[in-house]
């Protein structure tokens, strides 16, 4: 009876499959272009659904290959110091049908550029300057670049390179920089900011409605600023860090488990409070939340 | 032990060449740095020192005159246009009309979309935004004016998702800024409440330009 069973519905599967999955596999085509390219040359990239993968290397030259729609057409041109590859997607694309998947590998100091709408970007072992924009498509980065710079509408930006400088902003996506980074700001408007970057000598992390939390060390001097307005702000700080705190906070709650906090909230009135982390060489951590909370722990 | 602003900062601020937001970061600072006010101050005096140098030393023979003609004859005679200037009330005046301009077309604009927004700013009463504000306001206010036009001529290129993710944070944005105006309105020397209400500006223009980079 169960082998019946089991015959039966594999037969059924295999009928389906046969059915269905040749015409997904008849749609896509594979695509493959090669072209000597300078090592900090300027590569622009569109790729509207699927997934873009760029590795760079240390080679003059870039190499694509993936997969695309059979109705869609791809493109891939320019000269030593320009390139642009793209997937011309036909006009009245609903989005629903198959993304193309490309694999970039790049010279590792050229400058990126990428653009999507759903797709997939990851890019990995670049050390040049991106600039990645996706509406909804995911953007994660490793490696260690020059300047990164990234937005989304809803898509997650997923930080895990050091840079030199970090711009990261979306509407509601998730925000993650877990690398070392020098200058770095985030934005979102509903979507979580989390750093736990731990050499950030500037940064400012601004939400209105997200939550912040930061997990990173602070390094001596550094300049860090965190703004909400109906998000919570956790700062979970080593014991030992030294820093020069301002909080305002207009209704929402404050709480600390550090004494100077707690001194300073006994000592103070007003909405905003002033204390001394003390310590050598310390930092400034500006903390401004309307009605979110806010809360500096040890960590 | 304090983490003062940096030399190009000072000097950006004293040539007031940094935006709004940034300017309003390096007054807090200034409040409560001395060091930092000089250095200000040392920067403004240079400032104005340079600029009570003569404009310009006359040559010997006035080379210009003889190009300025030259220009005029190759060219047929356009008409110079006196440069308009508003005065203060003139300019407070349209700075209001602006604001409920786009305030009614900003409303309109959600009106026309296709689900109500997530939250909403009804019962929150349009505050007065303190004298201070009030020109970064307007900028901020026709910057968001523009952009909103060129999205709406663009709309049909939108993906009706990005349309709601656009109009769910609009709605976010709006409610914040509504509600820290009206506390900035409370309390009007509160420096804290002025930054947080031009962050939230900053935020819907930048929100906006970035709806509209996947329109392009």
């Amino acid at each position: 009876m169960t082998a019946r069973f089991v015959r039966t519905f594999f037969a059924a599967f295999l009928m389906t499959a046969v059915a269905v999955v040749p015409i997904r596999a008849q749609a896509m085509r594979k695509v493959e272009y090669a072209a000597r390219f300078d090592a900090r040359g300027s590569l622009r990239i569109w790729n509207t659904a699927g997934s873009i993968r760029v590795t760079g290397w240390d080679r003059d030259s870039v190499i694509v290959r993936g997969s695309v729609p059979a109705d869609q057409r791809f493109i891939c041109g320019g000269g030593n110091t320009g390139m642009k590859c793209a997937v011309d997607v036909p006009p009245r694309n609903d989005g629903k049908e198959p993304g193309s998947n490309l694999e970039l590998f790049v010279p590792r100091k050229a400058q990126l550029w990428i653009k999507s709408s759903s797709a997939e970007i990851a890019v990995t072992g670049f050390e040049g300057n991106l600039d990645a924009y996706s509406v909804s498509g995911s953007i994660r980065v490793e490696g260690d670049a020059q300047t990164i710079a990234l937005e989304s509408m809803a898509g997650p930006l997923d930080v895990q390179a050091n840079a030199t400088t970090l711009r990261a902003k979306t509407a509601s996506g998730e925000v993650r920089i877990t690398g070392d980074v020098e200058d770095a700001q985030a934005t979102s408007v509903s979507g979580n900011i989390t750093v736990s970057a731990s050499r950030i000598l500037r940064g400012r992390f601004e939400s209105i409605g997200g939550h912040t939390t930061w997990l990173g060390g602070v390094m001596p001097r550094a300049m860090l600023e965190f703004s909400s307005h109906a998000g919570a702000i956790e700062l979970r700080l080593p014991p030992t860090t030294a820093a020069d705190v301002t909080v305002s906070s207009f209704e929402g709650r404050f709480r600390s488990d550090f004494a100077a906090a707690e001194r300073a909230r006994r000592d103070t009135k007003g909405r905003e409070l002033r204390f001394t982390l003390p310590g050598d060489h310390g930092a400034s951590i500006t903390i401004r939340n309307f009605r979110g909370d806010i809360h500096l722990l040890r960590r | 032990m304090i983490s003062h602003p940096t030399d190009a900062d000072l000097n950006a601020y004293a040539d007031d060449e940094l935006d709004a937001y940034a300017r309003l970061r390096i007054e807090a600072h200034l409040a409560s740095c001395d060091a930092c006010r000089a250095e200000v101050e040392a920067i403004r005096a240079l400032v104005a020192a340079v600029g009570e140098l003569p404009r310009a030393i006359a040559p010997t023979r006035d080379l210009r005159a003889g190009i300025a003609e030259r220009i005029a004859r190759a060219q047929p005679a356009e008409t110079v246009r006196p440069r308009r200037t508003l005065r203060v009330p003139a300019m407070l005046a349209a700075a209001a009309v602006l604001v409920v301009a786009t305030a009614s077309l900003t409303r309109l604009w959600m009106l026309q979309q296709p689900s109500p927004p997530a939250v909403s700013t009804q019962n929150i009463p349009v505050a007065a935004m303190p004298v201070t504000y009030r020109a970064d306001e307007t900028r901020y206010l026709e910057a968001i004016e523009e952009l909103q036009q060129m999205l709406e001529r663009e709309r049909g290129e939108l993906a009706p998702q990005t349309i709601e993710i656009l109009e769910t944070n609009l709605a976010i944005i709006d409610r914040a800024i509504a509600e820290s105006r009206a506390a900035l309105a409370r309390d009007p020397a509160n420096h804290d409440l002025g930054l947080m209400v031009l962050s939230a500006y900053e935020q819907k223009l930048q929100l906006l330009q970035r709806a509209r980079i996947s329109a392009l």
